[in-house]
């Protein structure tokens, strides 16, 4: 196993767990969360295609800048996904968004 | 008829079975998308490098640097608009917000706060480290932006209420100085007659340093707007009053 293709087989796994979890989870900073573990295993995919892709005895330059850029810009869309996460529990204090809970069988109500 | 539309995501999403599909078409993802990686060819020369071949001792010896200020500059310029855009709209969002808080802030201790005096001077002089070594080494604006304002987040979490308790114009000024500073580069370099964001040879270590000061700041105001937009500042005094209330 190269290092390559384990640091492929670590992000391709957390992408996986984290996608199912944004799907599965109701609280939204749970899914601002695995938002974020998605943006960490790219970035860590990115890192090892650029590690491989050896330019001259370095690591090919490209895919470390849009990490680089990646970062601020995850970071900016995880503060602004915060800010309107905030705002829907100060107007209505819900953690989640709403879904109608009328004509549903109870087991199906509220579970997290 | 919305029930009717929702009602077979909640089945997906809330029972059993519809958990095992998601968790199946999840694995499904996985295998397709180690398939891709796997195969992705192991090319040896990077996208950068016919420009990096051409380089002369007009570019920033380091290679991060040069691929961010000068070969793909318009990344780094979409980049600076995007910041500016959520921190804009997370001002936007955030106002008249506060009808329901989220509970008192904790009450910083007094050696949180004596460990903050010690450690934001520290912090302040690693951002200036890291943006100084920009052009030649390892670093550079981003990295600098990101630690000045995590600098700004260990004063607030430590109780300084002065720093960006309301946004004044000096943040506003601050969020805007990186896009200001690239329109400007792009303004000037068309107006020279060359393609925007075309460096001229003798000007562009000067114009890179320039870019890396602005985007520096700009970076550090808007994470640190974000964070002090999304926390409420903790309380002071708090801590006394309950050491004094023996009940």
């Amino acid at each position: 196993v190269t290092r390559f293709t384990l640091y492929a087989f670590v992000a391709v796994v957390m992408i996986a767990i984290a996608a199912y979890r944004l799907l599965t989870a109701r609280h939204l900073l749970r899914k601002i969360v695995t938002l974020n573990v998605i943006d960490a295993a790219i970035f860590l995919l990115l890192i090892a295609v650029g590690y491989r892709n050896q330019v001259g005895g370095e690591a090919d330059p490209v895919p470390q800048t849009i990490v680089l850029t990646g970062i601020v810009v995850a970071v900016g869309i995880s503060a602004f996904a915060i800010t309107i996460a905030r705002r829907l529990y100060a107007e209505t204090g819900d953690t989640a968004v709403q879904e109608e809970d009328r004509d549903l069988p109870d087991h199906l109500g509220d579970q997290r | 008829m919305d029930d009717l539309q929702r009602l077979p995501l909640r089945l997906l999403t809330r029972t059993a079975p519809g958990r095992a599909l998601l968790a199946a078409f999840t694995l499904a993802l996985a295998v397709i998308l180690g398939a891709v990686v796997l195969d992705l060819p192991e090319e040896g020369t990077s996208a950068a490098t016919p420009a990096l071949d051409r380089r002369d001792d007009t570019m920033p010896e380091s290679d991060v640097t040069a691929v961010l200020l000068d070969i793909r500059v318009y990344d780094t310029f979409f980049e600076v608009g995007v910041l500016l855009m959520t921190g804009v709209a997370a001002l936007a969002v955030r106002r008249d917000a506060g009808a329901r808080t989220i509970g008192p802030a904790p009450a910083v201790s007094p050696i949180v706060r004596r460990h903050a005096h010690r450690v934001a001077p520290v912090v302040g002089l690693a951002g200036v480290y890291l943006l100084s070594q920009g052009t030649s080494a390892p670093g550079g604006a981003l990295e600098a932006g990101a630690i000045l304002a995590t600098g700004v987040m260990i004063l607030r979490l430590a109780g300084y209420r002065g720093i960006g308790a309301s946004p004044g114009p000096a943040l506003r000024a601050g969020l805007l100085f990186a896009l200001a500073a690239f329109l400007l580069f792009g303004g000037v370099s068309l107006l020279v007659g060359n393609e925007p964001f075309e460096h001229v040879a003798q000007w562009r270590m000067p114009a890179i340093v320039a870019l890396e000061v602005a985007i520096t700041v700009s970076v550090a105001t808007a994470l640190a707007l974000l964070f002090v937009t999304t926390s409420p500042p903790p309380e002071l005094g708090e801590l006394e009053q309950i050491e004094e209330d023996p009940s």
